[in-house]
């Protein structure tokens, strides 16, 4: 019988593999190896190589596996890998730190901050016992009520509980208090705010919008009837300033709550398996001035989506009339229209194209709006359902940072203004049937499209108005929130600022010319929704009253709010307090606290002038188009976009100086109104940093924004032999790929071919490597035929779950850790501003700064966690 | 026991090499692997470094009337391996027709003392004969090599209507399917790939390998890609090949 010793006769090994054996199974030398790896990189640098040989070989036997992350942990400030008289300084301070501070620390010391930490622990506790014995139940009461359902048969019964409910609103609004009874008011609603923050659910989304609103109009009603001093004209004209602009910020609050109380999370409806019920479909390319780089990716997105062949029709709409678009078009089998004028801009082109194209439904993409494969299959769907709907409309995504993310370096980290609207808003607006039209990404339906005249071209923003005729006409629209294109955003701030000039004053034109709270057609909620929409970039003049608002009390002694400090402090900070931490519930993750003030600020001096003129004669103004596409070559101040925040920060800074002077020789009773005008400055003085650093454009080097993925692909080198990869970012032109490039020894200007799978296939895509730098690697595409082009959109861009997880890094908002965030930017800001004084003032405090900044590194650092587990080892 | 048929649809396209790597993955993840060379074309010890010359194997020694098991290796990696051995056409008919019984391999291999929950693979020969069908009947799992070749397609799609041999069912329901030597630049090769996948649906493992030089030299070193090439996308794939059939044995 045969056993299992028959099987150990060894085959014969070649030398080189029993060298190779004989190494590995010395384990210390590996482990030496893995160790200088870890520690040193691939360099060997003489005193690491010496610390490390101290360090591995003294350590005990079971230690040594774990000891570079015990190396590391000791050492976290000092980078081994370099030999610098500094790093062995920052040793030897360590090594000193270490045995001497540190060690005692843990052996309970005199220097221990842990007994003083201990006693304001117990304090902290004496204090929120009682909150917190309260807090739970609450809690759990409000939790409980959110699961039980009632539903009201009768209307009567409703009836009663919002008549109860007003009677007690008006109670709480206007009933005047004394201050401690107000103190005690806010406190209590405060405190119901906080338990019901961290309740999930749709009850305390309302109850916390009932707080803020209650608060708010409490405010409102308080300002308005007892803070107006009469005797003094300049208080009065003064005052009744910033009555109009708190007034209009109220509105906004209480249109926005109203807007955004239950987003509609409307899902896709599938489509009948049988595709010869599925209609036909234009897909309209509207350009004008954009290169044709920009218009292929999108066109090859578009030929790719996935639907019927013979139902789909892609069409270039050219206004610039380009003989290039033309050969283009016709190459790829594309439709190319154009006309011999441009009036109405992309309205007049969309319009003209209407009239010569046949499909059932239309979809627009502006010419860098990238589509995925699924766009139809996700929005065709509805459609199909109703037959009143007229419009549905998908986000606008982009895939670049728009100049604020760029110069305020936190794209990806801060939701971005966008986000927040087809996030939030557009789903709030869905409920009430009253989602709009937003120029791309967007498919209508034909034929109420002819009914209303084609896109409306009356104003500069067609795509709201177009919306607003559409409800007028009884059709609906919905709004779906999946990402179904994506796009480039602005390049620079100016073009950006230039953008959102032409909505507000679009919006403005509308507001003036077909008022959405008058003519027929629409529901009182719509007409709400609308005016929300359109009001809101009226906000530049409240912005600017909000931001010099101090300095009338600073400057020129006038009391626009004419009440004590502490009872202004009591009134004004509950309901500042209260509507972010509604709007903080609310919109969470999609916009973080304060973020919204900086871009307010920066917009309000550039919106106020055209709203203001659009709503006094609509018809002047001229139309400007979105420039897309473009680089900001290097680094640069944009100083004549950023003249007026000078000029508003010189003003704050002098009411700054007012405030301390005035403080220290004015009158004594005057000081608690001078620190609350004085607070107020300095935030508006951080806001203000917050628009200088925004103008400081930080350069943009790439043509083609680079997208970044994460993909197992495969490289196919001209020898036959392949080489595994990740694709790290793509863009129509190229890829970064991450390859261990000792293995792969793939060298500049080789020929390769790039594996892409997709599914169940595998496309294949000639490229040139024309970049090595350690394991990243630049790849270039080279003539890739057109079916290529549009295999190459189908494996990057227009994959149906290219942009899915787009918004997974964005943590819920952390309004403490936003305060801060915004109080960095805005002192950014003044950092910038003081860079651009002459040299010989800012030259010694930069090489101050880093000089502290050097010694800084050199000081020995805390190491937190002492324990090192030696269990695998 | 596990026992695991790997057979191509025709003669070669890579079986042995699958072989060779996924016995070699298995004992790397600590899997007991006795891999049982049943091709008389006796190429599978050329992955496991056997001399050119060495004729050694189980069929020649029980044509020379020794005990067969006694051709049995271990290599290093501790995969056990029995060799076909090189033998004459007519001591092969010999072979088949006197000495292989009807459940000679089921009883041969519950005569070796394998520790439990052995991988035992198989390479079996295209062309059927006595051991090739004892083969596919004693496994759990059949493994069937398809090339990206319009005959193996042809090929394919013949032995499907006939259900293999003799119209068994129970051969259909556990064989799988896997693409070998598709070529990434060829056009036809992921064509046919596609075919074959429409073809097979759910029997088709969702691993594709691709034709790679770094396989080919590591034949001509006579080891496997997972150890000459430890980084290249075959070595990946005969990973991804092996974390397929573990699951599919726990499943």
């Amino acid at each position: 019988m045969l056993t299992k010793d028959y099987f150990n006769k060894d085959t014969q090994l070649s030398i080189d593999t029993k060298l190779r054996y004989l190494i590995i199974q010395s384990n210390l030398a590996k482990d030496w190896l893995v160790f200088k790896k870890t520690v040193l990189g691939d360099k060997t640098p003489l005193f690491g190589t010496l610390v490390g040989i101290i360090f591995f070989f003294f350590c005990h036997e079971e230690q040594r596996k774990k000891s570079s992350q015990t190396i590391k942990k000791y050492f976290p400030h000092i980078n081994f890998s370099e030999s610098t008289p500094a790093n062995v300084i920052r040793f030897i301070l360590q090594i000193v730190w270490l045995s001497t501070v540190q060690s005692n620390r843990t052996s309970k010391s005199l220097i221990n901050l842990d007994f003083i930490y201990t006693i304001l622990t117990f304090i902290k506790m004496i204090i929120f016992f009682p909150v917190k014995k309260i807090l739970s139940p609450a809690r759990s009461i409000l939790s409980r009520i959110e699961t039980s359902e009632r539903i009201y048969n009768n209307k009567f019964e409703i009836r009663i509980y919002l008549l109860f409910t007003i009677i007690l609103a008006a109670i709480c609004i206007s009933i005047p208090f004394t201050l401690s009874a107000q103190i005690t008011f806010s406190l209590l609603l405060l405190f119901v705010a906080v338990t019901a923050y961290s309740v999930p659910g749709r009850l305390p989304r309302l109850l916390l919008l009932t707080l803020s609103l209650t608060i708010s109009s409490r405010y409102l009603w308080w300002r308005y009837s007892f803070t107006l001093n009469i005797d003094n004209t300049m208080d009065v004209v003064f005052g009744i300033i910033l009555m109009f602009a708190e007034t209009y910020a109220w509105l906004i609050l209480v249109l926005g709550f109203f807007q955004i109380i239950w987003p509609l999370d409307r899902k896709p409806i599938p489509l009948p398996e049988d595709t010869s019920l599925w209609p036909s479909v234009d897909i309209f390319i509207p350009t004008y001035n954009e290169p044709l780089d920009i218009v292929k990716t999108t066109t090859f997105a578009a030929l790719d989506i996935d639907w019927p062949k013979d139902k789909l029709n892609v069409f270039i709409l050219d206004d610039g009339n380009r003989l290039a678009f033309k050969v283009f078009a016709t190459e790829v089998n594309a439709g190319y229209i154009t006309r011999d004028n441009n009036i109405h801009a992309k309205a007049g082109n969309i319009n003209q194209a209407l009239k010569v194209t046949t499909g059932d439904y239309i979809a627009i993409f502006d010419c860098d709006h990238v589509p995925v494969r699924s766009f139809l299959q996700v929005t065709m769907g509805s459609f199909l359902a109703d037959q009143k709907l007229a419009l549905v409309q998908t986000p606008h995504h982009f895939y670049s940072p728009d100049p604020f993310e760029r110069n305020l370096s936190n794209f990806k980290k801060v939701p971005n203004e966008n986000h927040l609207f087809y996030s939030i808003v557009q789903s709030g607006n869905d409920l009430w049937n009253a989602a709009f039209f937003c120029g791309s990404c967007s498919v209508l339906k034909r034929n109420p499209l002819l009914e209303i005249g084609g896109i409306a071209t009356e104003t500069v923003t067609e795509d709201a108005h177009t919306a607003l005729r559409l409800h007028r006409k009884g059709y609906s629209s919905a709004y779906l929130n999946i990402i179904q294109a994506a796009g480039l955003a602005t390049e620079s701030l100016s073009a950006h600022i230039g953008q959102r000039i032409r909505w507000a004053r679009g919006m403005a034109q509308i507001f003036r010319i077909d008022n959405p709270l008058f003519g027929k057609g629409l529901s009182v909620v719509q007409r709400l929704c609308y005016t929300n929409a359109m009001i809101h970039f009226f906000g530049g003049i409240p912005r600017l009253i909000f931001l010099l608002a101090p300095l009338g009390f600073l400057f020129f002694h006038s009391y626009l709010i004419y009440a004590p400090a502490v009872e202004i402090l009591f009134y004004a900070a509950p309901m500042l307090i209260h509507a972010n931490i509604a709007n903080s519930y609310i919109q969470g993750k999609y916009r973080h606290s304060f973020w919204a003030e900086i871009y307010e600020s920066v917009l309000a001096w550039y919106i106020a002038r055209p709203t203001t003129m659009a709503l006094i004669s609509p018809k002047t103004g001229k139309f400007n188009v979105t420039v897309k596409g473009g680089l900001v070559k290097s680094d640069f101040f944009d100083l004549s976009i950023s003249k007026p925040y000078l000029s508003l920060i010189t003003l704050n800074v002098l009411g700054i100086v007012a405030a301390v002077y005035r403080y220290f020789l004015g009158p004594s009773d005057e000081q608690s109104t001078i620190i609350l005008n004085f607070v107020w400055t300095l935030y508006n003085l951080i806001l203000l940093g917050g628009a200088i650093s925004v103008a400081q454009e930080t350069k943009q080097i790439r043509m083609r924004q680079r997208v970044e993925i994460n993909t197992e692909i495969i490289v196919i080198k001209q020898s036959g032999h392949l080489v595994s990869a990740t694709m790290c970012d793509f863009s129509s032109s190229g890829l970064g790929l991450k390859i261990d490039h000792k293995i792969a020894n793939i060298n500049r200007n080789e020929i390769i071919h790039v594996l892409i799978p997709r599914g169940d296939r595998e496309f294949i895509f000639p490229a040139r490597i024309t970049n090595t730098n350690n394991d990243y690697i630049g790849v270039v595409f080279d003539n890739l035929t057109i079916q290529q082009q549009i295999d190459l959109s189908e494996c990057t861009y227009s994959r149906a779950d290219a942009w899915i997880f787009w918004d997974q890094n964005f943590s819920h908002d952390k309004p403490i850790s936003s305060i801060k965030a915004i109080i960095k930017v805005g002192f950014h800001g003044y950092v910038i501003l003081f860079k651009m004084l002459p040299p010989y003032v800012t030259k010694p405090f930069l090489l101050l700064s880093s000089a502290s900044y050097f010694i800084k590194t050199l000081l020995p650092k805390n190491i937190t966690d002492n324990t090192i587990e030696y269990k695998d080892a | 026991m596990r026992i695991l048929c790997v057979q191509g649809i025709q003669s070669s396209v890579g079986a042995s090499t699958i072989v060779a790597n996924v016995s070699r993955i298995l004992s790397e993840l600590d899997h007991d692997v006795l891999v049982f060379d049943l091709n008389p074309n006796n190429l599978q010890r050329l992955h496991f470094n056997m001399e050119w010359q060495c004729n050694s194997g189980w069929a020649l020694n029980i044509c020379q009337q020794q005990s067969w098991y006694k051709a049995a290796f271990q290599c290093e990696q501790g995969i056990r391996f029995l060799p076909f051995g090189k033998i004459t056409y007519k001591e092969l008919q010999l072979l088949l027709s006197d000495s292989i019984s009807d459940n000679w391999l089921l009883d041969q291999l519950s005569l070796l003392n394998l520790p439990s929950k052995t991988w035992v693979i198989l390479n079996t020969s295209s062309e059927l004969n006595t051991l090739s069908t004892q083969a596919l009947k004693l496994s759990d799992i059949i493994i069937r090599i398809c090339e990206p070749s319009t005959n193996c397609l042809s090929q394919l799609v013949d032995s499907i209507q006939s259900s293999f041999i003799n119209n068994d069912i129970s051969l259909v329901k556990k064989s799988f399917y896997i693409i070998n030597k598709l070529i990434p630049t060829s056009e036809i090769d992921r064509d046919i790939a596609l075919t074959l996948k429409n073809l097979l649906l759910e029997q088709m493992i969702p691993v594709k390998i691709h034709f790679d030089e770094n396989i080919k030299e590591s034949l001509a070193e006579k080891t496997t890609v997972t150890s000459y090439a430890p980084f290249s996308p075959a070595a990946k794939e005969f990973r991804k090949l092996v974390i397929w059939l573990i699951s599919h044995f726990n499943r």
